[in-house]
């Protein structure tokens, strides 16, 4: 290899490595999804979508309780948004609607973990000292069905409450909801989760913790869940 | 030598109009992506930054193109970048009105909106090496340099080395400018033109979108004129014509790159002339594709109606309608008109009146009615919060920046449906002015202060969400003063919802109240959330249902669970100050 074509080469390999540093310092510095425990699992029996919620249910945030409280926390109320998205994209796990399912990460129960990967273990492991986990208990579980697999692949909602089409207040352990006993509930696309969590020993409102399904074979009454995304806040 | 002489002139002038553009470019980039991006300083530091690497690879490249056809790699160069200057201006437009899919890492589209600045950096690194080997070539030195220009250097020459004399020891030298001073004297003046011209004339004059073919128009011409000039052409008048082998031979130049130079060159020049009508069809395009976007595809046609700049807001008037299958989930009936101030909604028909209602109504529960009381409305341009405050019989005192906004927005038959005419109501005092520095100056108390102002979308806006802003509205609240503002979703938008409340908290507001304004949007029976709003308080204030509360909290029940709470604050997220940004604060809408 000559001068020049050695020149060049460090030019331009410079020149790609500097632009894609760049990138990687400036393009996305969003921290990633918070961790969680609030649902261990989706199952599907006799029609019904059954939620189990974890026998412990925790959050991880950055909030840093003061000793100010005022009274105790009153959960806000159902969210019921139509409005518009936030455009809050970030490195991690995007396969949600689009592919790319069995290659995400997982959570600890299993779901795919959207937004999450090798990046948000690292901003963890960087950030020990300013997130802490948070005991919670679920002051609301709403269910809503978000459209059919094409339109989510272009119109995914962010993390967050959805305009619910069915709620539950104080929810039990285990949810069963029979997904065929709605016009609006019985079709195959993708259906959203969300469950309201407040401290539970803190006066704090960690609002919402969301999971993305992709139901199909509802017409049948014998769906099967193809996808299961665990879609948190940024913590 | 008064052909070689001519020559020279002809290759400096040539420097002047190539560095005026490519340092005007770089600009035009710095502030399209500040308009996408949001970040005026990241985005212009990022874009020079980047500017000068990619020029410092493109010269180092430089010497690798053939030194035995300089002219026809120059040419090359100038049509090149005649092409891709606003092709890469409209990418990036692009990347900001088509649907990206989730699945494309944000990275990507980082690096795809900063490419054009790397291309343009890198073509105009070619050009200073080209140029100055060229005038080398011609004649060495001073002996080839028009009249004029040697006497002008002469003089400028003999003024600076007495300048440097009053500190350095100089020894004054009458040899020969070399081809790379000359250039690189040339290279900066134009530079310096190129940066006084755009701020000065192009971009306030005509505005962004035409002043990017305006350079590339003269990219072009710069082409056209180094081609007939150093070319075989007998027809142009100035040094054409058979040249001696001494003298600058511009090669072979494929006539299908001349024609492409000659056509984008007058494409350009057709956009120029009629760059009213270019700025004014590609920013509705652009808009109206942004904010289709924002909703499902085909669900939503936008019609910008009208548009105009003040001098600190671009104003955008447009109509939304349904086109989606089904009801209409966003509002009663197909189609209704809104306001757009910048990249942020300002006001829509179906919900003008409750995001007042929130503003104004909810946050009256807190203070007594009547002349008494003292309410500050920052921003608010609109007149319409002021309109609600007419009904509290409150003492106002109103501050907003946009003079030109308020005075169209009295008789604009938009507004006037909303605010009846509120800025003859005989307790209101206006001042046009930044609500930072009004209260910086004013000694007034404020029992409520409203913020009615727009999002935080840029920098321009960092001071009114800074904790010296939040800490100055503090310090002239009354005793039992609150501060009541709109504000993004923390589901959306939790990077700037941290920052913020966190921002809030070290101004000293230790409690808040958030609620969410509901409204049947779409008449179907349920009511959907318009607006978050927050009323921070530094201590502890009374409840907002109960004897104070207004008609409108009275009649909404959802306002009975609405309680104060501890300000929140989170850990590694730091506090937005004017003098230490804190840029997450700052949202992409």
């Amino acid at each position: 290899m000559n001068t020049s074509m050695r020149r060049r080469k460090f030019l331009y390999t410079s020149g790609l490595g500097a632009l894609g540093a760049l990138a990687g310092c400036l393009g996305s510095k969003s921290p990633p999804p918070r961790k969680s425990s609030v649902v261990a699992d989706f199952e599907t029996s006799d029609g019904s979508l059954v939620i189990d919620l974890a026998d412990e249910t925790w959050v991880m945030s950055r909030y840093e309780p003061n000793h100010q409280s005022i009274s105790g926390v009153s959960p806000i109320g159902i969210a019921s948004a139509k409005g518009k998205g936030g455009g809050v994209g970030g490195r991690g796990a995007t396969g949600r609607g689009s592919g790319g399912y069995s290659s995400a990460p997982r959570t600890k129960h299993g779901h795919a973990w959207f937004y999450g990967g090798d990046y948000a273990d690292d901003w963890y492991e960087d950030h020990g000292n300013e997130v802490s986990r948070y005991g919670v208990g679920i002051a609301a579980l709403g269910i809503a069905y978000l459209g059919s697999t094409e339109a989510m692949k272009d119109d995914a909602p962010d993390a967050g409450p959805v305009a619910w089409d069915e709620t539950f207040d104080n929810p039990d352990d285990t949810v069963a909801y029979d997904l065929t006993s709605r016009n609006e509930f019985n079709r195959d696309g993708w259906y959203r989760v969300g469950t309201h969590v407040v401290g539970s020993d803190t006066d704090h409102d960690f609002r919402w913790e969301c999971y993305d399904l992709e139901v199909t074979g509802l017409g049948d009454e014998k769906f099967t869940i193809e996808e299961q995304w665990k879609v948190s806040p940024r913590i | 030598m008064s052909n070689t002489r001519t020559d020279t002139g002809t290759l400096l002038a040539l420097t002047f109009v190539v560095s005026f553009c490519s340092f005007a470019y770089e600009f035009v980039y710095s502030e399209l992506l500040t308009v996408m991006y949001g970040g005026t300083v990241t985005q212009y530091v990022i874009t020079v930054g980047l500017y000068f690497f990619s020029l410092g690879i493109g010269a180092a490249l430089s010497d690798d193109l053939d030194a035995t056809d300089l002219g026809g790699n120059f040419f090359r160069t100038e049509v090149f970048l005649a092409a891709v200057a606003p092709a890469g201006f409209l990418l990036i437009v692009a990347l900001n009105s088509v649907r990206i899919p989730q699945s494309i890492p944000s990275e990507v589209i980082w690096m795809t909106a900063r490419l054009p600045v790397v291309v343009v950096g890198f073509l105009s690194g070619f050009e200073l090496p080209l140029l100055t080997h060229m005038v080398d070539e011609l004649e060495d030195g001073e002996a080839t340099m028009p009249n004029w220009l040697r006497s002008t250097c002469g003089q400028i020459h003999e003024i600076m080395v007495s300048i440097l004399g009053t500190v350095w020891n100089v020894k004054r030298t009458d040899g020969r400018r070399s081809g790379l001073s000359l250039v690189l004297a040339m290279d900066y003046v134009g530079g310096l033109a190129g940066a006084v011209v755009y701020a000065r004339v192009l971009y306030p004059g005509i505005g962004l979108i035409p002043t990017i073919f305006v350079l590339a128009l003269l990219n072009g011409i710069a082409a056209l004129v180094f081609v007939a000039h150093f070319g075989d052409w007998a027809w142009w008048p100035v040094g054409g014509g058979k040249r001696t082998s001494r003298e600058l031979s511009i090669g072979h130049v494929s006539k299908t790159l001349l024609v492409v130079c000659l056509v984008l060159t007058a494409s350009y020049a057709g956009v120029v002339a009629k760059h009213d009508t270019a700025d004014e069809q590609l920013s509705e395009l652009y808009l109206e594709q942004q904010i289709e976007n924002r909703y499902p595809p085909g669900a939503m046609r936008a019609t910008v109606t009208s548009q105009e700049t003040t001098t600190y807001q671009h104003v955008i008037r447009y109509n939304r309608t349904w086109t989606g299958t089904g009801p209409n989930p966003y509002f009663t009936g197909r189609t209704e008109q809104c306001l757009r101030l910048g990249s942020a909604v300002q006001l829509c028909e179906s919900w003008a009146d409750s995001y007042h209602q929130g503003l104004v109504d909810v946050p009256m529960s807190l203070v007594e009615p009547g002349p008494k009381t003292n309410v500050l409305v920052v921003g608010g341009g609109d007149w319409i919060a002021i309109d609600h405050l007419r009904e509290y019989d409150v003492s106002v005192d109103h501050v907003d920046l946009d003079g030109e906004f308020m005075q169209q927005a009295k008789t604009d038959p938009f507004f006037r449906t909303w605010h009846d005419d509120a800025y003859e109501y005989d307790r209101l005092n206006t001042t046009t002015a930044d609500g930072y520095h009004y209260l910086q100056e004013t000694n007034e108390t404020y029992d409520l202060v409203l913020l009615d102002i727009p999002g935080a979308t840029d920098d321009d806006l960092l001071t009114l969400y800074s904790a010296e802003f939040y800490r100055s509205v503090r310090n002239h609240l009354s005793d039992e003063g609150v501060v009541a503002t709109w504000g993004y979703s923390p589901d959306s938008y939790p990077q700037h919802h941290k920052a913020f409340v966190n921002t809030v908290g070290t101004a000293g507001f230790t409690n808040q109240l958030s609620y969410w304004v509901r409204e049947d949007l779409d008449s179907d029976g349920q009511s959907e959330r318009v607006e978050k709003f927050y009323v921070f308080a530094p201590g502890e204030r009374r409840p907002l249902t109960g004897d104070g509360e207004t008609a409108y909290v009275r009649t909404h029940e959802q306002y009975r669970t609405v309680k104060w709470h501890a300000v929140p604050r989170y850990r590694g997220v730091r506090v937005n100050s004017i003098f230490h940004p804190n840029y997450d604060i700052l949202v992409d809408t």
